[in-house]
C-alpha cells in the first residue's frame, strides 16, 4: 500500500465529508489553521481512514499531527504494518 | 399589566421552504389564501412497509442557498431549517444584527425531537460496524438545543440562549420564554421559533404504531382535516418558523414595521395523560384563560382563534370543549392552519402564530381547509375552506403537546 493511496483517501474524505476545498489540501497544509478543522473533524477523518484501510490509530499517536503530511505518514505506517 | 415592556413582532421567517407550503413570508401567505395543502408522498425513504406513505416534506430545501456547506455540515437538518428560517425572519424584519449590541440579542428555538434522524443513522452504524465508528459529531448535532446554539454561533447573538422542548407545544413555549426575557429586560431582541425534521424511518414507524397519523394514503391533500367529522389523525410535517420579537421601544426607535404585538401568554398542564388530552379540555381552557389575563383582555376582545387542531378525533374535540368553556356560547371564528401545513410538531406553535400574525395584518382569517362534513360534537364557527375577511384586533393561538403541555399566545394588531 503506497503512501500516495493514503493521501488520496485523505483528500477524498476531506472533500466529501468535510467540504474542504480540494486545492487547499497540500502536504504542508495545517489541518487546523489552513483547513479549518477542529478536533471532532480530525476524529471524523481518522475514523473514515481507519474504516477504509482496516487499521486502528490510538488517540495518543494523533496528538502531534498537525499537517496533512504528518497525518499521511502516520496513517501510511499503520497501513504498512497491517498489510 | 401597566408599565410592562411591550413586545413587537417585526419579522416572520417560515424559511427554507421551511414549511411544506412555502419559503418565506410571501409564499407562505399566498398558500394560506389559496388554501393549499403541503401534503404529499414521502420521498425521503421507502415507506412501502408502513401504513402511512405521506407527510408534509419541505421539498427542494438546499441549505447552500443560505449558508456555506462547510458551516452547514455541522448541523442536522432541523438546525439547517432553523438557520434558514432565522435568516428569512431577519430579512423580513429588515434587522441588521450589526446595529445592535450582540449581548442584547437572544435566541429561543424549540424542537420536539431535534436530530432524531442522526440518532437513527448512527444507531445503524453502531449495530453494523461497532462503537468505534459512531460519528463523534452525533451528540453535538442531535441535541434539540443545537438549533438555538447554531443560530447564535452563525449570527453572533450573545444574549440569552434557550431551547424549549415540550413536543408539539415546543415553539409556543419558545414564544412565552421570549416574552419573559424581553419583559424582564434580559434582552432587547429575541429570535424565537421552532424547528422539526422528524420524517424519518423510526419516527414515522412510531407515530404509526401509536395510531396518531391519518391513513388517507389515496388522498394526502385532504388528509389533514381538523374539526371535520371524518378526521382520522394528523399529517406529519417538517419545517421551521422563526419570529423576530423586539421590545416595542427598540422596534420604535429603529422605525421597524411592527407586524403585531404579543400581548401575553398562558401556560398549563393537563396533568391527565401522557398523550391523550383531558377529555373536557380543562388544561387547554385554563391555558387560554391565563393568556387572556396576562394580556389584560376579555374573551370578547378576541376575534380569531388559531386552534392547535391537529385533526385527531380526541384532540379536536377536547379543544372545542376548552374553547366553549372560555368563550361561552358565541366563540370567535376558529381555524387550524394544520389543515394546510400538516403538523410541524415542535415548529407548529410558531407556524400557526405566523399565520395568525399575517391574518391580523391583512384582516383575513386563515382558512381551515378540508372542512366538508360538520361534526355535531364540534359546535364552533370554523373558517371553512376559504379565507374570511374580518375585523379582528386580537387573536389567540394555541399549541398543545404530548406530555400534556399547553401554551396559548395572544397576538394583537399593532
Amino acid at each position: 500500500m503506497a503512501r500516495q493511496d493514503v493521501v488520496t483517501a485523505l483528500k477524498e474524505v476531506l472533500v466529501e465529508k468535510l467540504q474542504v476545498e480540494a486545492d487547499t489540501i497540500t502536504e504542508d497544509a495545517n489541518l487546523f489553521d489552513d483547513l479549518g478543522l477542529d478536533s471532532i473533524d480530525l476524529m471524523t477523518v481518522v475514523m473514515a481512514i481507519e474504516e477504509r484501510f482496516n487499521i486502528e490509530v490510538p488517540d495518543d499517536e494523533l496528538e502531534d499531527v498537525t499537517t496533512i503530511g504528518q497525518a499521511a505518514d502516520l496513517l501510511a505506517a499503520k497501513v504498512g504494518t497491517n498489510a | 399589566m401597566p408599565n410592562q415592556r411591550r413586545i413587537a413582532v417585526t419579522g416572520i421567517g417560515p424559511g427554507g421552504g421551511v414549511t411544506p407550503i412555502g419559503t418565506g413570508v410571501t409564499e407562505f401567505w399566498e398558500s394560506i389564501l389559496a388554501g393549499r395543502s403541503g401534503a404529499g408522498p414521502i420521498t425521503k425513504f421507502d415507506t412501502s412497509k408502513y401504513p402511512v406513505h405521506f407527510g408534509g416534506e419541505v421539498a427542494d430545501f438546499d441549505i447552500s442557498e443560505y449558508l456555506h456547506p462547510r458551516r452547514a455540515r455541522r448541523m442536522g437538518r432541523f438546525t439547517q431549517l432553523a438557520y434558514a428560517a432565522t435568516k428569512l425572519a431577519l430579512d423580513d424584519a429588515k434587522l441588521d444584527p450589526q446595529d445592535f449590541d450582540p449581548a442584547r440579542i437572544g435566541v429561543v428555538i424549540g424542537s420536539g425531537i431535534g436530530g432524531i434522524a442522526l440518532t437513527e443513522e448512527e444507531h445503524t452504524v453502531l449495530g453494523e460496524k461497532g462503537p468505534r465508528f459512531v460519528s463523534p459529531e452525533l451528540i453535538a448535532k442531535m441535541i434539540p438545543n443545537a438549533a438555538a446554539g447554531a443560530v447564535a454561533i452563525e449570527f453572533g447573538f450573545q444574549g440569552p440562549n434557550d431551547c424549549t422542548v415540550t413536543a408539539c407545544a415546543s415553539s409556543g413555549h419558545a414564544i412565552a420564554r421570549a416574552v419573559d426575557l424581553l419583559r424582564s429586560g434580559a434582552a432587547d431582541i429575541i429570535i424565537t421559533g421552532g424547528t422539526e425534521a422528524s420524517i424519518t424511518p423510526l419516527s414515522l414507524a412510531a407515530f404509526c404504531t401509536a395510531r396518531a397519523l391519518s391513513k388517507r394514503n389515496d388522498d394526502p391533500q385532504h388528509a389533514s382535516r381538523p374539526f371535520d367529522a371524518d378526521r382520522d389523525g394528523f399529517v406529519m410535517s417538517e419545517g421551521a418558523t422563526v419570529l423576530v420579537l423586539e421590545a416595542m421601544d427598540v422596534a420604535d426607535n429603529r422605525g421597524a414595521d411592527v407586524l403585531a404585538e404579543v400581548m401575553g401568554y398562558g401556560l398549563s398542564a393537563d396533568a391527565h395523560h401522557i398523550v391523550m388530552p383531558h377529555p373536557e379540555g380543562e388544561g387547554a381552557a385554563s391555558c387560554m384563560d391565563q393568556a387572556l389575563k396576562d394580556s389584560d383582555l376579555a374573551p370578547q376582545d378576541i376575534g380569531y382563534i388559531s386552534a392547535h387542531g391537529t385533526s385527531t378525533n380526541l384532540g379536536d374535540l377536547a379543544e372545542t370543549k376548552a374553547i366553549r368553556k372560555v368563550f361561552g356560547d358565541s366563540p370567535p371564528p376558529v381555524s387550524s392552519t394544520k389543515s394546510m401545513t400538516g403538523h410541524l410538531l415542535g415548529a407548529a406553535g410558531t407556524t400557526a402564530a405566523a399565520a395568525t400574525i399575517l391574518g391580523l395584518r391583512h384582516q383575513i382569517l386563515p382558512p381551515n381547509i378540508n372542512y366538508e362534513t360538520p361534526d355535531p360534537a364540534i359546535d364552533l364557527d370554523i373558517v371553512a375552506n376559504q379565507p374570511r375577511e374580518a375585523k379582528v384586533n386580537a387573536a389567540i393561538s394555541n399549541a398543545f403537546g404530548f406530555g400534556g403541555h399547553n401554551v396559548s399566545v395572544v397576538l394583537a394588531k399593532p
